[in-house]
């Protein structure tokens, strides 16, 4: 055990800072119902890892750009259209996919493993990964510190939000950037697929055991580091690969937690 | 109540897809006023609602809250929604669904004093003690006191419920009715329930289409207490009394 420590010191610390970035981001994209969005952002955004390769340009910078793209985009589609939304990000999920598919065939030479892209490898996280995570949670964590009962309300009671006053577009807009900037932070490490299960998992199984949105996302923290830290033993104990040992652990936390209802 | 005008309605006309929903309406309310709103379901109460909260535009006409354009008067309404259905698995405590009343464009966190409206909030509508109860526990009628007592922490000038009985038992009912009365700020109040007509209300506005303003609407009861509900409302699309 202490062995696995030592070893993976970068790795665990990425766990961790994900942990956070998975509470908050996660549980912002619940309560608003926008798993959806954030599913088109992550698998859309391959279309930036196909930019990148295209243009020799940074991975992380194509997938930044292209993500920041799509969620301003999704976030004027759902406000304006809410009733046509569904339809329009499906097709947003699978263009930007496209894109990314088509330009990556037409990258000269290109022939290392996409798998990375789409499912990360924590295991190879870099200093300047740990950095971007770091940033971001700090990002989130002063979105929340500030707009928590903005998002609150929003997502309880968009009509009562809109006759306080408060700017209901421009907080939807923010709340979809962040999600934008979560699945960027943490491409390297999981990857634009693996991203919406764990966004999605620990904060549902704490949603059912919180009483309020500050415990919801303190919970989430607990449950998605358990999960990842699990995983990642699993992997090294058993050599298995980490991304499928972190996912099923959260999976099998999933149905465990279903069991359990008052 | 005061001669000083609430909310001035003047020849407004809201279309939905070509589709006229509300046609031709007047209407003025003064401080102070206690108005009812009846008609059929799809006669545009709701969209009449939304036109003074804000939330539509008219397509033609105008209006005005205390002078000032429906969606900067915000500050001014406290507003109860129907039913909420939606949202009941989210993590809030009553107390947290109450103070959201408070809230505004720049306000990003609560002071002393809005929890102590809050909670004088919830004082008036008989659930002090539910405060910290997660909103995913409550029953129909808790949860609909809990978003009236959500306007009423806004300390509102003009209150806006729709259906604020639906989801409440015939206690609950004459709770919040009596409640209503008490108050002195100008109150609007939508209601399928003809009941409402008993409730000391000073107006009706009859809404399907069109407008038909009532006062002093008398509801026959006969001795058995039953009174029918089809004639009463047919009756007050036809006149303009």
């Amino acid at each position: 055990m202490g062995e696995f420590f030592l070893l993976f010191g970068d790795t665990i610390a990425a766990a961790l800072l994900l942990s956070i970035l998975i509470a908050i981001a996660g549980s912002l994209m619940l309560i608003n119902r926008s798993s959806y969005i954030a599913a088109a952002i992550a698998h859309g955004s391959y279309g930036g890892v196909g930019l990148a390769l295209y243009l020799g340009l940074p991975i992380l910078l194509g997938v930044g750009l292209f993500a920041l793209l799509l969620a301003l985009l999704l976030a004027l589609i759902t406000y304006r259209f809410p009733q046509r939304a569904e339809l329009i990000i499906g097709t947003i999920w699978a263009v930007g996919m496209g894109i990314g598919i088509l330009l990556i065939h037409l990258s000269p030479g290109y022939g290392a493993d996409l798998m990375t892209y789409l499912f990360g490898n924590i295991l190879l996280v870099s200093r300047e990964d740990l950095l971007l995570l770091a940033l971001t949670d700090g990002i989130l964590l002063l979105a929340i510190a500030i707009f928590r009962h903005h998002f609150i309300t929003l997502a309880y009671d968009r009509d009562f939000a809109k006759i306080r006053g408060i700017w209901v577009e421009g907080t939807h807009t923010l709340l979809i950037l962040l999600l934008a900037l979560a699945i960027v932070a943490s491409v390297r490490a999981v990857g634009l697929i693996l991203v919406v299960a764990l966004l999605s998992i620990p904060p549902f199984i704490a949603e059912r055991m919180s009483k309020s949105f500050f415990q919801m996302v303190l919970l989430a923290a607990l449950f998605s580091a358990l999960f990842m830290l699990t995983g990642l033993w699993l992997s090294y104990r058993f050599d298995l690969p980490s991304s499928a040992t972190i996912i099923l652990t959260a999976g099998a936390g999933f149905i465990l937690s279903l069991r359990k209802r008052p | 109540m005061s001669s000083r005008i609430a909310v001035r309605v003047e020849g407004v006309t809201f279309l939905y897809d070509q589709e006229p929903i509300l046609e031709g309406i007047d209407a003025t309310i003064y401080e102070g006023e206690f108005i009812a709103i009846i008609g059929p379901n799809g006669g545009g109460k709701s969209t009449f609602l939304k036109l003074l909260l804000g939330l539509l535009e008219p397509t033609q006409g105008r209006i005005e809250i205390f002078g000032l354009p429906p969606a900067k008067a915000g500050g001014l309404i406290g507003y109860t929604p129907q039913h909420l259905h939606h949202n009941l698995e989210m993590p809030l405590r009553v107390i947290d669904v109450v103070l959201q009343g408070r809230l505004g464009p720049w306000k990003f966190g609560f002071t002393q004093e809005d929890y102590a409206i809050a909670h004088q909030a919830l004082q008036r509508l008989g659930i002090p003690h539910l405060a910290s109860q997660p909103i995913a526990q409550l029953s129909g009628g808790q949860r609909q006191r809990t978003l009236i007592a959500r306007a009423l922490a806004t300390q509102p000038k003009l209150l806006v419920l729709d259906e604020p009985t639906a989801a409440i038992d015939i206690q609950g009912q004459r709770h919040i009715y009596q409640l209503l009365k008490e108050l002195s700020i100008t109150r609007i109040v939508v209601s399928h329930d003809i009941k409402i007509l008993l409730e000391g209300v000073d107006r009706v506005f009859y809404i399907n289409k069109e407008l038909y303003i009532h006062r002093n609407v008398s509801v026959d009861l006969d001795p058995s207490g039953h009174f029918c509900e089809m004639e009463l409302l047919e009756e007050l699309g036809r006149s303009n009394g």
